[in-house]
């Protein structure tokens, strides 16, 4: 019963949280005085027709009344008409969403077992020579902004030998997973900027895993160290991979924003970005809320699988 | 500890090279950066041309003063701001603290780079809106971490007794809190304009930042990127001044931080 209403009650807070995040970005794409339908018109529109377009879309009612308005629309699945294309803002959100989902699975796939892997080598001999070599190497990788990253790759993969496509052309009819060449450079710009935050955390988990008794109590015993090493140490670090997960999943959301551009591959941050030139508040909104949303899940699986998967902490009333 | 002395002498050259090129790059530039010296993407002059025919190496070195300059204002801001709310909630506690820090908590559960295009949807772009919301992305975590370090400080008894013996409030605040809390916050700061550096070069690059027209090497990567196979370097050498200011202040900030914890 206790882990049920442990469940509950994250997920209460998470989808609080949410509304809070929804009413802010909410606040800052609508209500800031930016003019965006000015804007949008262009300098030839009159007063006039701007007048006329604020009564059209209501931007001339109360702030909270149009937010009440918008999470209304938005629990029943309308999150408004896109303001450049006359569209409702699904139809443009739900095709996006599952190609940034598909991105995110290859990245995923692509970072975990890394992450995993480098951390547990790495946290066995704590600054012995591959811990130094990973660490020195890292750190580089990680100083440099993604998009500088996808660049060079798209340069030297794509340009240079010609291996891969430069830019991820979807074809619209298939699955983005169906079309894997396109997904190769995107997702493998993202592991590399993210790769290094990732085993860091894992290697530290690691660490304390191989000092424990019960681990110096299997190797004095004569366990082979293989056994040792995948029986007794790595078990124990599920909580910690859930929690570099956690960790990474807001660097996850913008890497993905900022790749989907370099590649144009037509996902959540390729609509985020066009939507923001276009001043097309509506879907801005969406697609925030939704990166907002992501970060929070992956924060909730995080918390309710560590409190499922540690004994102490799942009997702890 | 040579090698160590190494590395932050290293990352200091680095980073203050690309300064040094960002704020003296405009009275060095050969031509001007916004108007075409050739043809489009040919290799003229000793970077080649963009997009438009404009020489490269001119718009390299106008086009530092966001990834630089911004970065840095944002930092600067941003302390301030933080450390004021941080100590202020620490000193204060109360209802009014509290709600500061769930504040705090809901602009960390939100990636910064949406609440920068969200802003920049509302507001449009501009250099100004970029500071704004990078001083917003930084705040949150600076403001726990001056929280909890001014926390424990506040509990000490000397503090009881320093009000007891009538010093105000304020003077204890700045006299003796703040240079208790340096250390931890000179080893945070290369970390975090880092982080600043990463969203307004990113922001740059997504074209949420200065407006076409301008010189700024985010931008210049975007705007180049379709003629990389002609011109590699017109992307490339902002993409490297880039890199470089950020593997500077990360060995920097790293150096730093190790020595703050003493180890």
């Amino acid at each position: 019963v206790s882990v049920a209403w442990f469940v509950a009650g994250r997920l209460a807070g998470a989808i609080m949280v949410l509304v809070a995040v929804a009413a802010l970005v909410f606040a800052a794409v609508e209500l800031l005085p930016g003019d965006a339908v000015r804007a949008r018109l262009g300098p030839e529109a009159t007063a006039a027709q701007v007048e006329a377009e604020r009564d059209r879309l209501g931007l001339d009612r109360p702030g909270a009344e149009r937010f009440a308005d918008w999470l209304a629309g938005a629990l029943r699945g309308d999150l408004g008409i896109s303001t450049s294309s006359g569209r409702p803002v699904v139809e443009l959100v739900s095709p996006a969403a599952t190609s940034s989902l598909a991105l995110a699975a290859a990245v995923l796939a692509l970072l975990a077992p890394l992450a995993l892997g480098l951390g547990v080598a790495c946290g066995r001999r704590p600054g012995g020579r591959l811990d130094r070599a990973v660490l020195a190497c890292s750190m580089l990788l990680a100083a440099v902004p993604m998009f500088a990253t996808g660049v060079l790759l798209a340069l030297v993969f794509a340009v240079w030998l010609g291996w891969l496509p430069a830019l991820s052309l979807l074809d619209p009819g298939r699955p983005a997973l169906a079309q894997p060449q396109t997904l190769v450079l995107p997702a493998v710009t993202v592991v590399a900027g993210s790769l290094a935050y990732a085993a860091r955390v894992v290697r530290g988990g690691a660490v304390e895993a191989f000092a424990a008794p019960h681990v110096e109590a299997a190797r004095l015993r004569g366990v082979p160290e293989r056994i040792v090493v995948w029986r007794h140490a790595v078990p124990g670090l599920a909580p910690v991979a859930l929690q570099a997960l956690a960790l990474v999943a807001a660097a996850l959301v913008t890497g993905l924003v900022v790749v989907e551009v370099v590649f144009a591959y037509p996902g959540l941050g390729a609509l985020l970005q066009t939507s923001v030139a276009g001043r097309d508040g509506p879907v801005v909104v969406a697609v925030t809320v939704l990166g907002a949303g992501a970060v929070l899940l992956a924060n909730l699986v995080a918390d309710v699988a560590t409190r499922l998967l540690v004994p102490r902490l799942r009997t702890a009333g | 500890m040579t090698a160590r002395t190494a590395t932050l002498a290293g990352g200091a050259v680095l980073a203050g090279a690309v300064a040094l090129l960002a704020l003296a790059g405009p009275l060095l530039a050969p031509h001007d950066p916004d108007a075409p010296v050739g043809a489009p993407f040919a290799p003229d002059g000793v970077l080649g041309t963009d997009a438009l025919g404009r020489d490269v190496l001119s718009r390299l070195l106008h086009g530092g003063s966001a990834v630089v300059g911004l970065s840095l204002a944002a930092l600067v801001a941003a302390e301030a701001v933080g450390i004021a709310i941080g100590l202020a909630c620490a000193w204060w506690r109360g209802p009014l603290a509290g709600l500061a820090l769930r504040g705090v908590d809901l602009l960390l559960a939100v990636p910064p780079l949406l609440v920068l295009a969200a802003l920049a949807a509302g507001l449009g772009g501009g250099s100004l809106m970029l500071v704004g919301a990078t001083v917003l992305a930084l705040v949150p975590s600076l403001v726990r971490l001056v929280y909890v370090a001014a926390s424990g400080l506040v509990a000490q008894p000397w503090i009881e007794a320093a009000l007891l013996a009538g010093e105000r409030p304020q003077a204890l605040l700045r006299r003796e809190l703040l240079p208790n809390l340096a250390g931890p916050l000179a080893a945070d700061a290369g970390v975090r304009l880092l982080g600043a550096v990463f969203l307004v070069s990113s922001a740059a690059f997504l074209g949420f930042g200065p407006a076409p027209p301008a010189a700024d090497w985010g931008l210049m990567i975007a705007e180049n990127v379709e003629g990389i196979e002609d011109q590699p370097l017109a992307v490339l050498a902002p993409a490297a001044l880039i890199a470089a200011w950020a593997i500077g202040l990360n060995l920097v900030g790293d150096e730093l931080a190790r020595r703050a914890i003493g180890r």
